[in-house]
């Protein structure tokens, strides 16, 4: 009984493991924790691993990555990859079938809420921005995400340019950030 | 005043004494001689502005340590929002960190609270420990006077005690 009686009288402040959130914007992390670069959670400082970044060879528009979409009505193409501390951009390309009645194009680009924010910007064969993303995180979820759905004119290339944002990234201390982009063409509606 | 009636009175007043607090008697009450006096010792009582300032005192320090229980329980709700054990899946946010330093607020009060809340209630204690008044102790010293009384055949031997 005593015990029941101490135990709400004593425990009053928050206790949280570590690795039981994962980094908010900004590199931020309960007090006592620290952003781990390697998986975006907050863990203990001693043991957190700094940021590391693989980036495509796709800076340039001339060195865009292909995606490969078969069909008017494709699968979702998805693919990791990242921003590197500077890098301004990340280029990707595809073209549309030729014999689609009407063909439309969704894309998502989704990344932790732990460094800089990522979006993702369409564009035309010379890499001209024709439409861009709007804010698609779901509440509750774990990473944000960046989308557009945008009807197509058939047999026609475009770009797909994934580029910093500016916010979130610890006044420039961590404008980088790991990303997932999704792409797949559909019938618009 | 005769032996009966200075022993009743005697024992009146113990007895009035023990009516209210529990009275000693130091010594030997059932053997009165002049060797042996009598000590009666009753508990000294408290005046009423003492009692009334421990109340108080003691009061103030309550009602402290309620407020500290208050914020503590206020605390352990507002800690119970963003404490976590396990993986939430969920981002730190700056949400979380209002409440983290709400709640951090709230156990300082509650800390504070508890700290002066004690130590008026420890003074309440002390206090009463050091303003406890001191018993009244009565020696009673008993006079003997033995008497004879000639008597047909001889005399009759008695004693007067008187206080």
């Amino acid at each position: 009984m005593r015990a029941v009686l101490l135990v709400p009288l004593v425990a009053c402040s928050p206790t949280i493991a570590p690795g039981a959130y994962e980094c908010g914007p900004n590199a931020e992390c309960p007090p006592g924790l620290a952003c781990s670069g390697s998986d975006f959670t907050c863990d203990d400082p001693v043991t957190v691993e700094p940021f590391s970044c693989t980036a495509g060879s796709n800076a340039t528009l001339a060195s865009a990555t292909p995606i490969k979409m078969l069909g008017c009505v494709s699968e979702t193409v998805s693919m990791p990859s990242c921003l590197g501390s500077g890098d301004t951009d990340g280029w990707f390309s595809f073209t549309t079938p030729a014999n689609c009645t009407a063909v439309a194009v969704r894309a998502n680009v989704t990344f932790p809420f732990a460094f800089e924010g990522i979006g993702v910007v369409l564009g035309d064969a010379t890499g001209s921005p024709i439409g861009s993303d709007l804010d698609c995180t779901t509440e509750g979820a774990s990473q944000a995400t960046s989308c557009f759905e945008v009807t197509l004119a058939d047999g026609s290339a475009y770009t797909l340019d994934v580029v910093p944002e500016n916010g979130g990234n610890c006044d420039g201390d961590c404008s980088y950030n790991q990303f997932l982009l999704a792409v797949q063409l559909l019938t618009p509606q | 005043m005769k032996c009966a009636w200075a022993i009743a009175a005697v024992l009146a007043a113990s007895s009035t004494a023990v009516a209210d607090t529990p009275a000693t008697t130091v010594g030997n009450a059932n053997v009165v001689t002049a060797d042996h006096p009598i000590t009666v010792t009753a508990p000294g009582e408290r005046s009423s502005s003492n009692i009334q300032f421990l109340a108080g005192l003691a009061g103030a320090g309550l009602v402290v340590v309620g407020l500290g229980v208050f914020y503590n329980l206020d605390a352990r709700e507002s800690a119970n929002a963003v404490s976590a054990s396990g993986p939430t899946g969920q981002p730190w946010t700056d949400g979380d960190q209002a409440d983290y330093d709400h709640t951090h607020g709230l156990a300082v009060r509650a800390g504070v609270c508890y700290g002066i809340g004690g130590a008026v209630l420890v003074g309440a204690l002390v206090t009463w420990i050091v303003t406890a008044p001191r018993d009244q102790v009565t020696v009673i010293q008993p006079h003997v006077m033995p008497t004879v009384t000639p008597a047909p055949g001889g005399a009759l031997l008695g004693g007067q005690w008187s206080f």
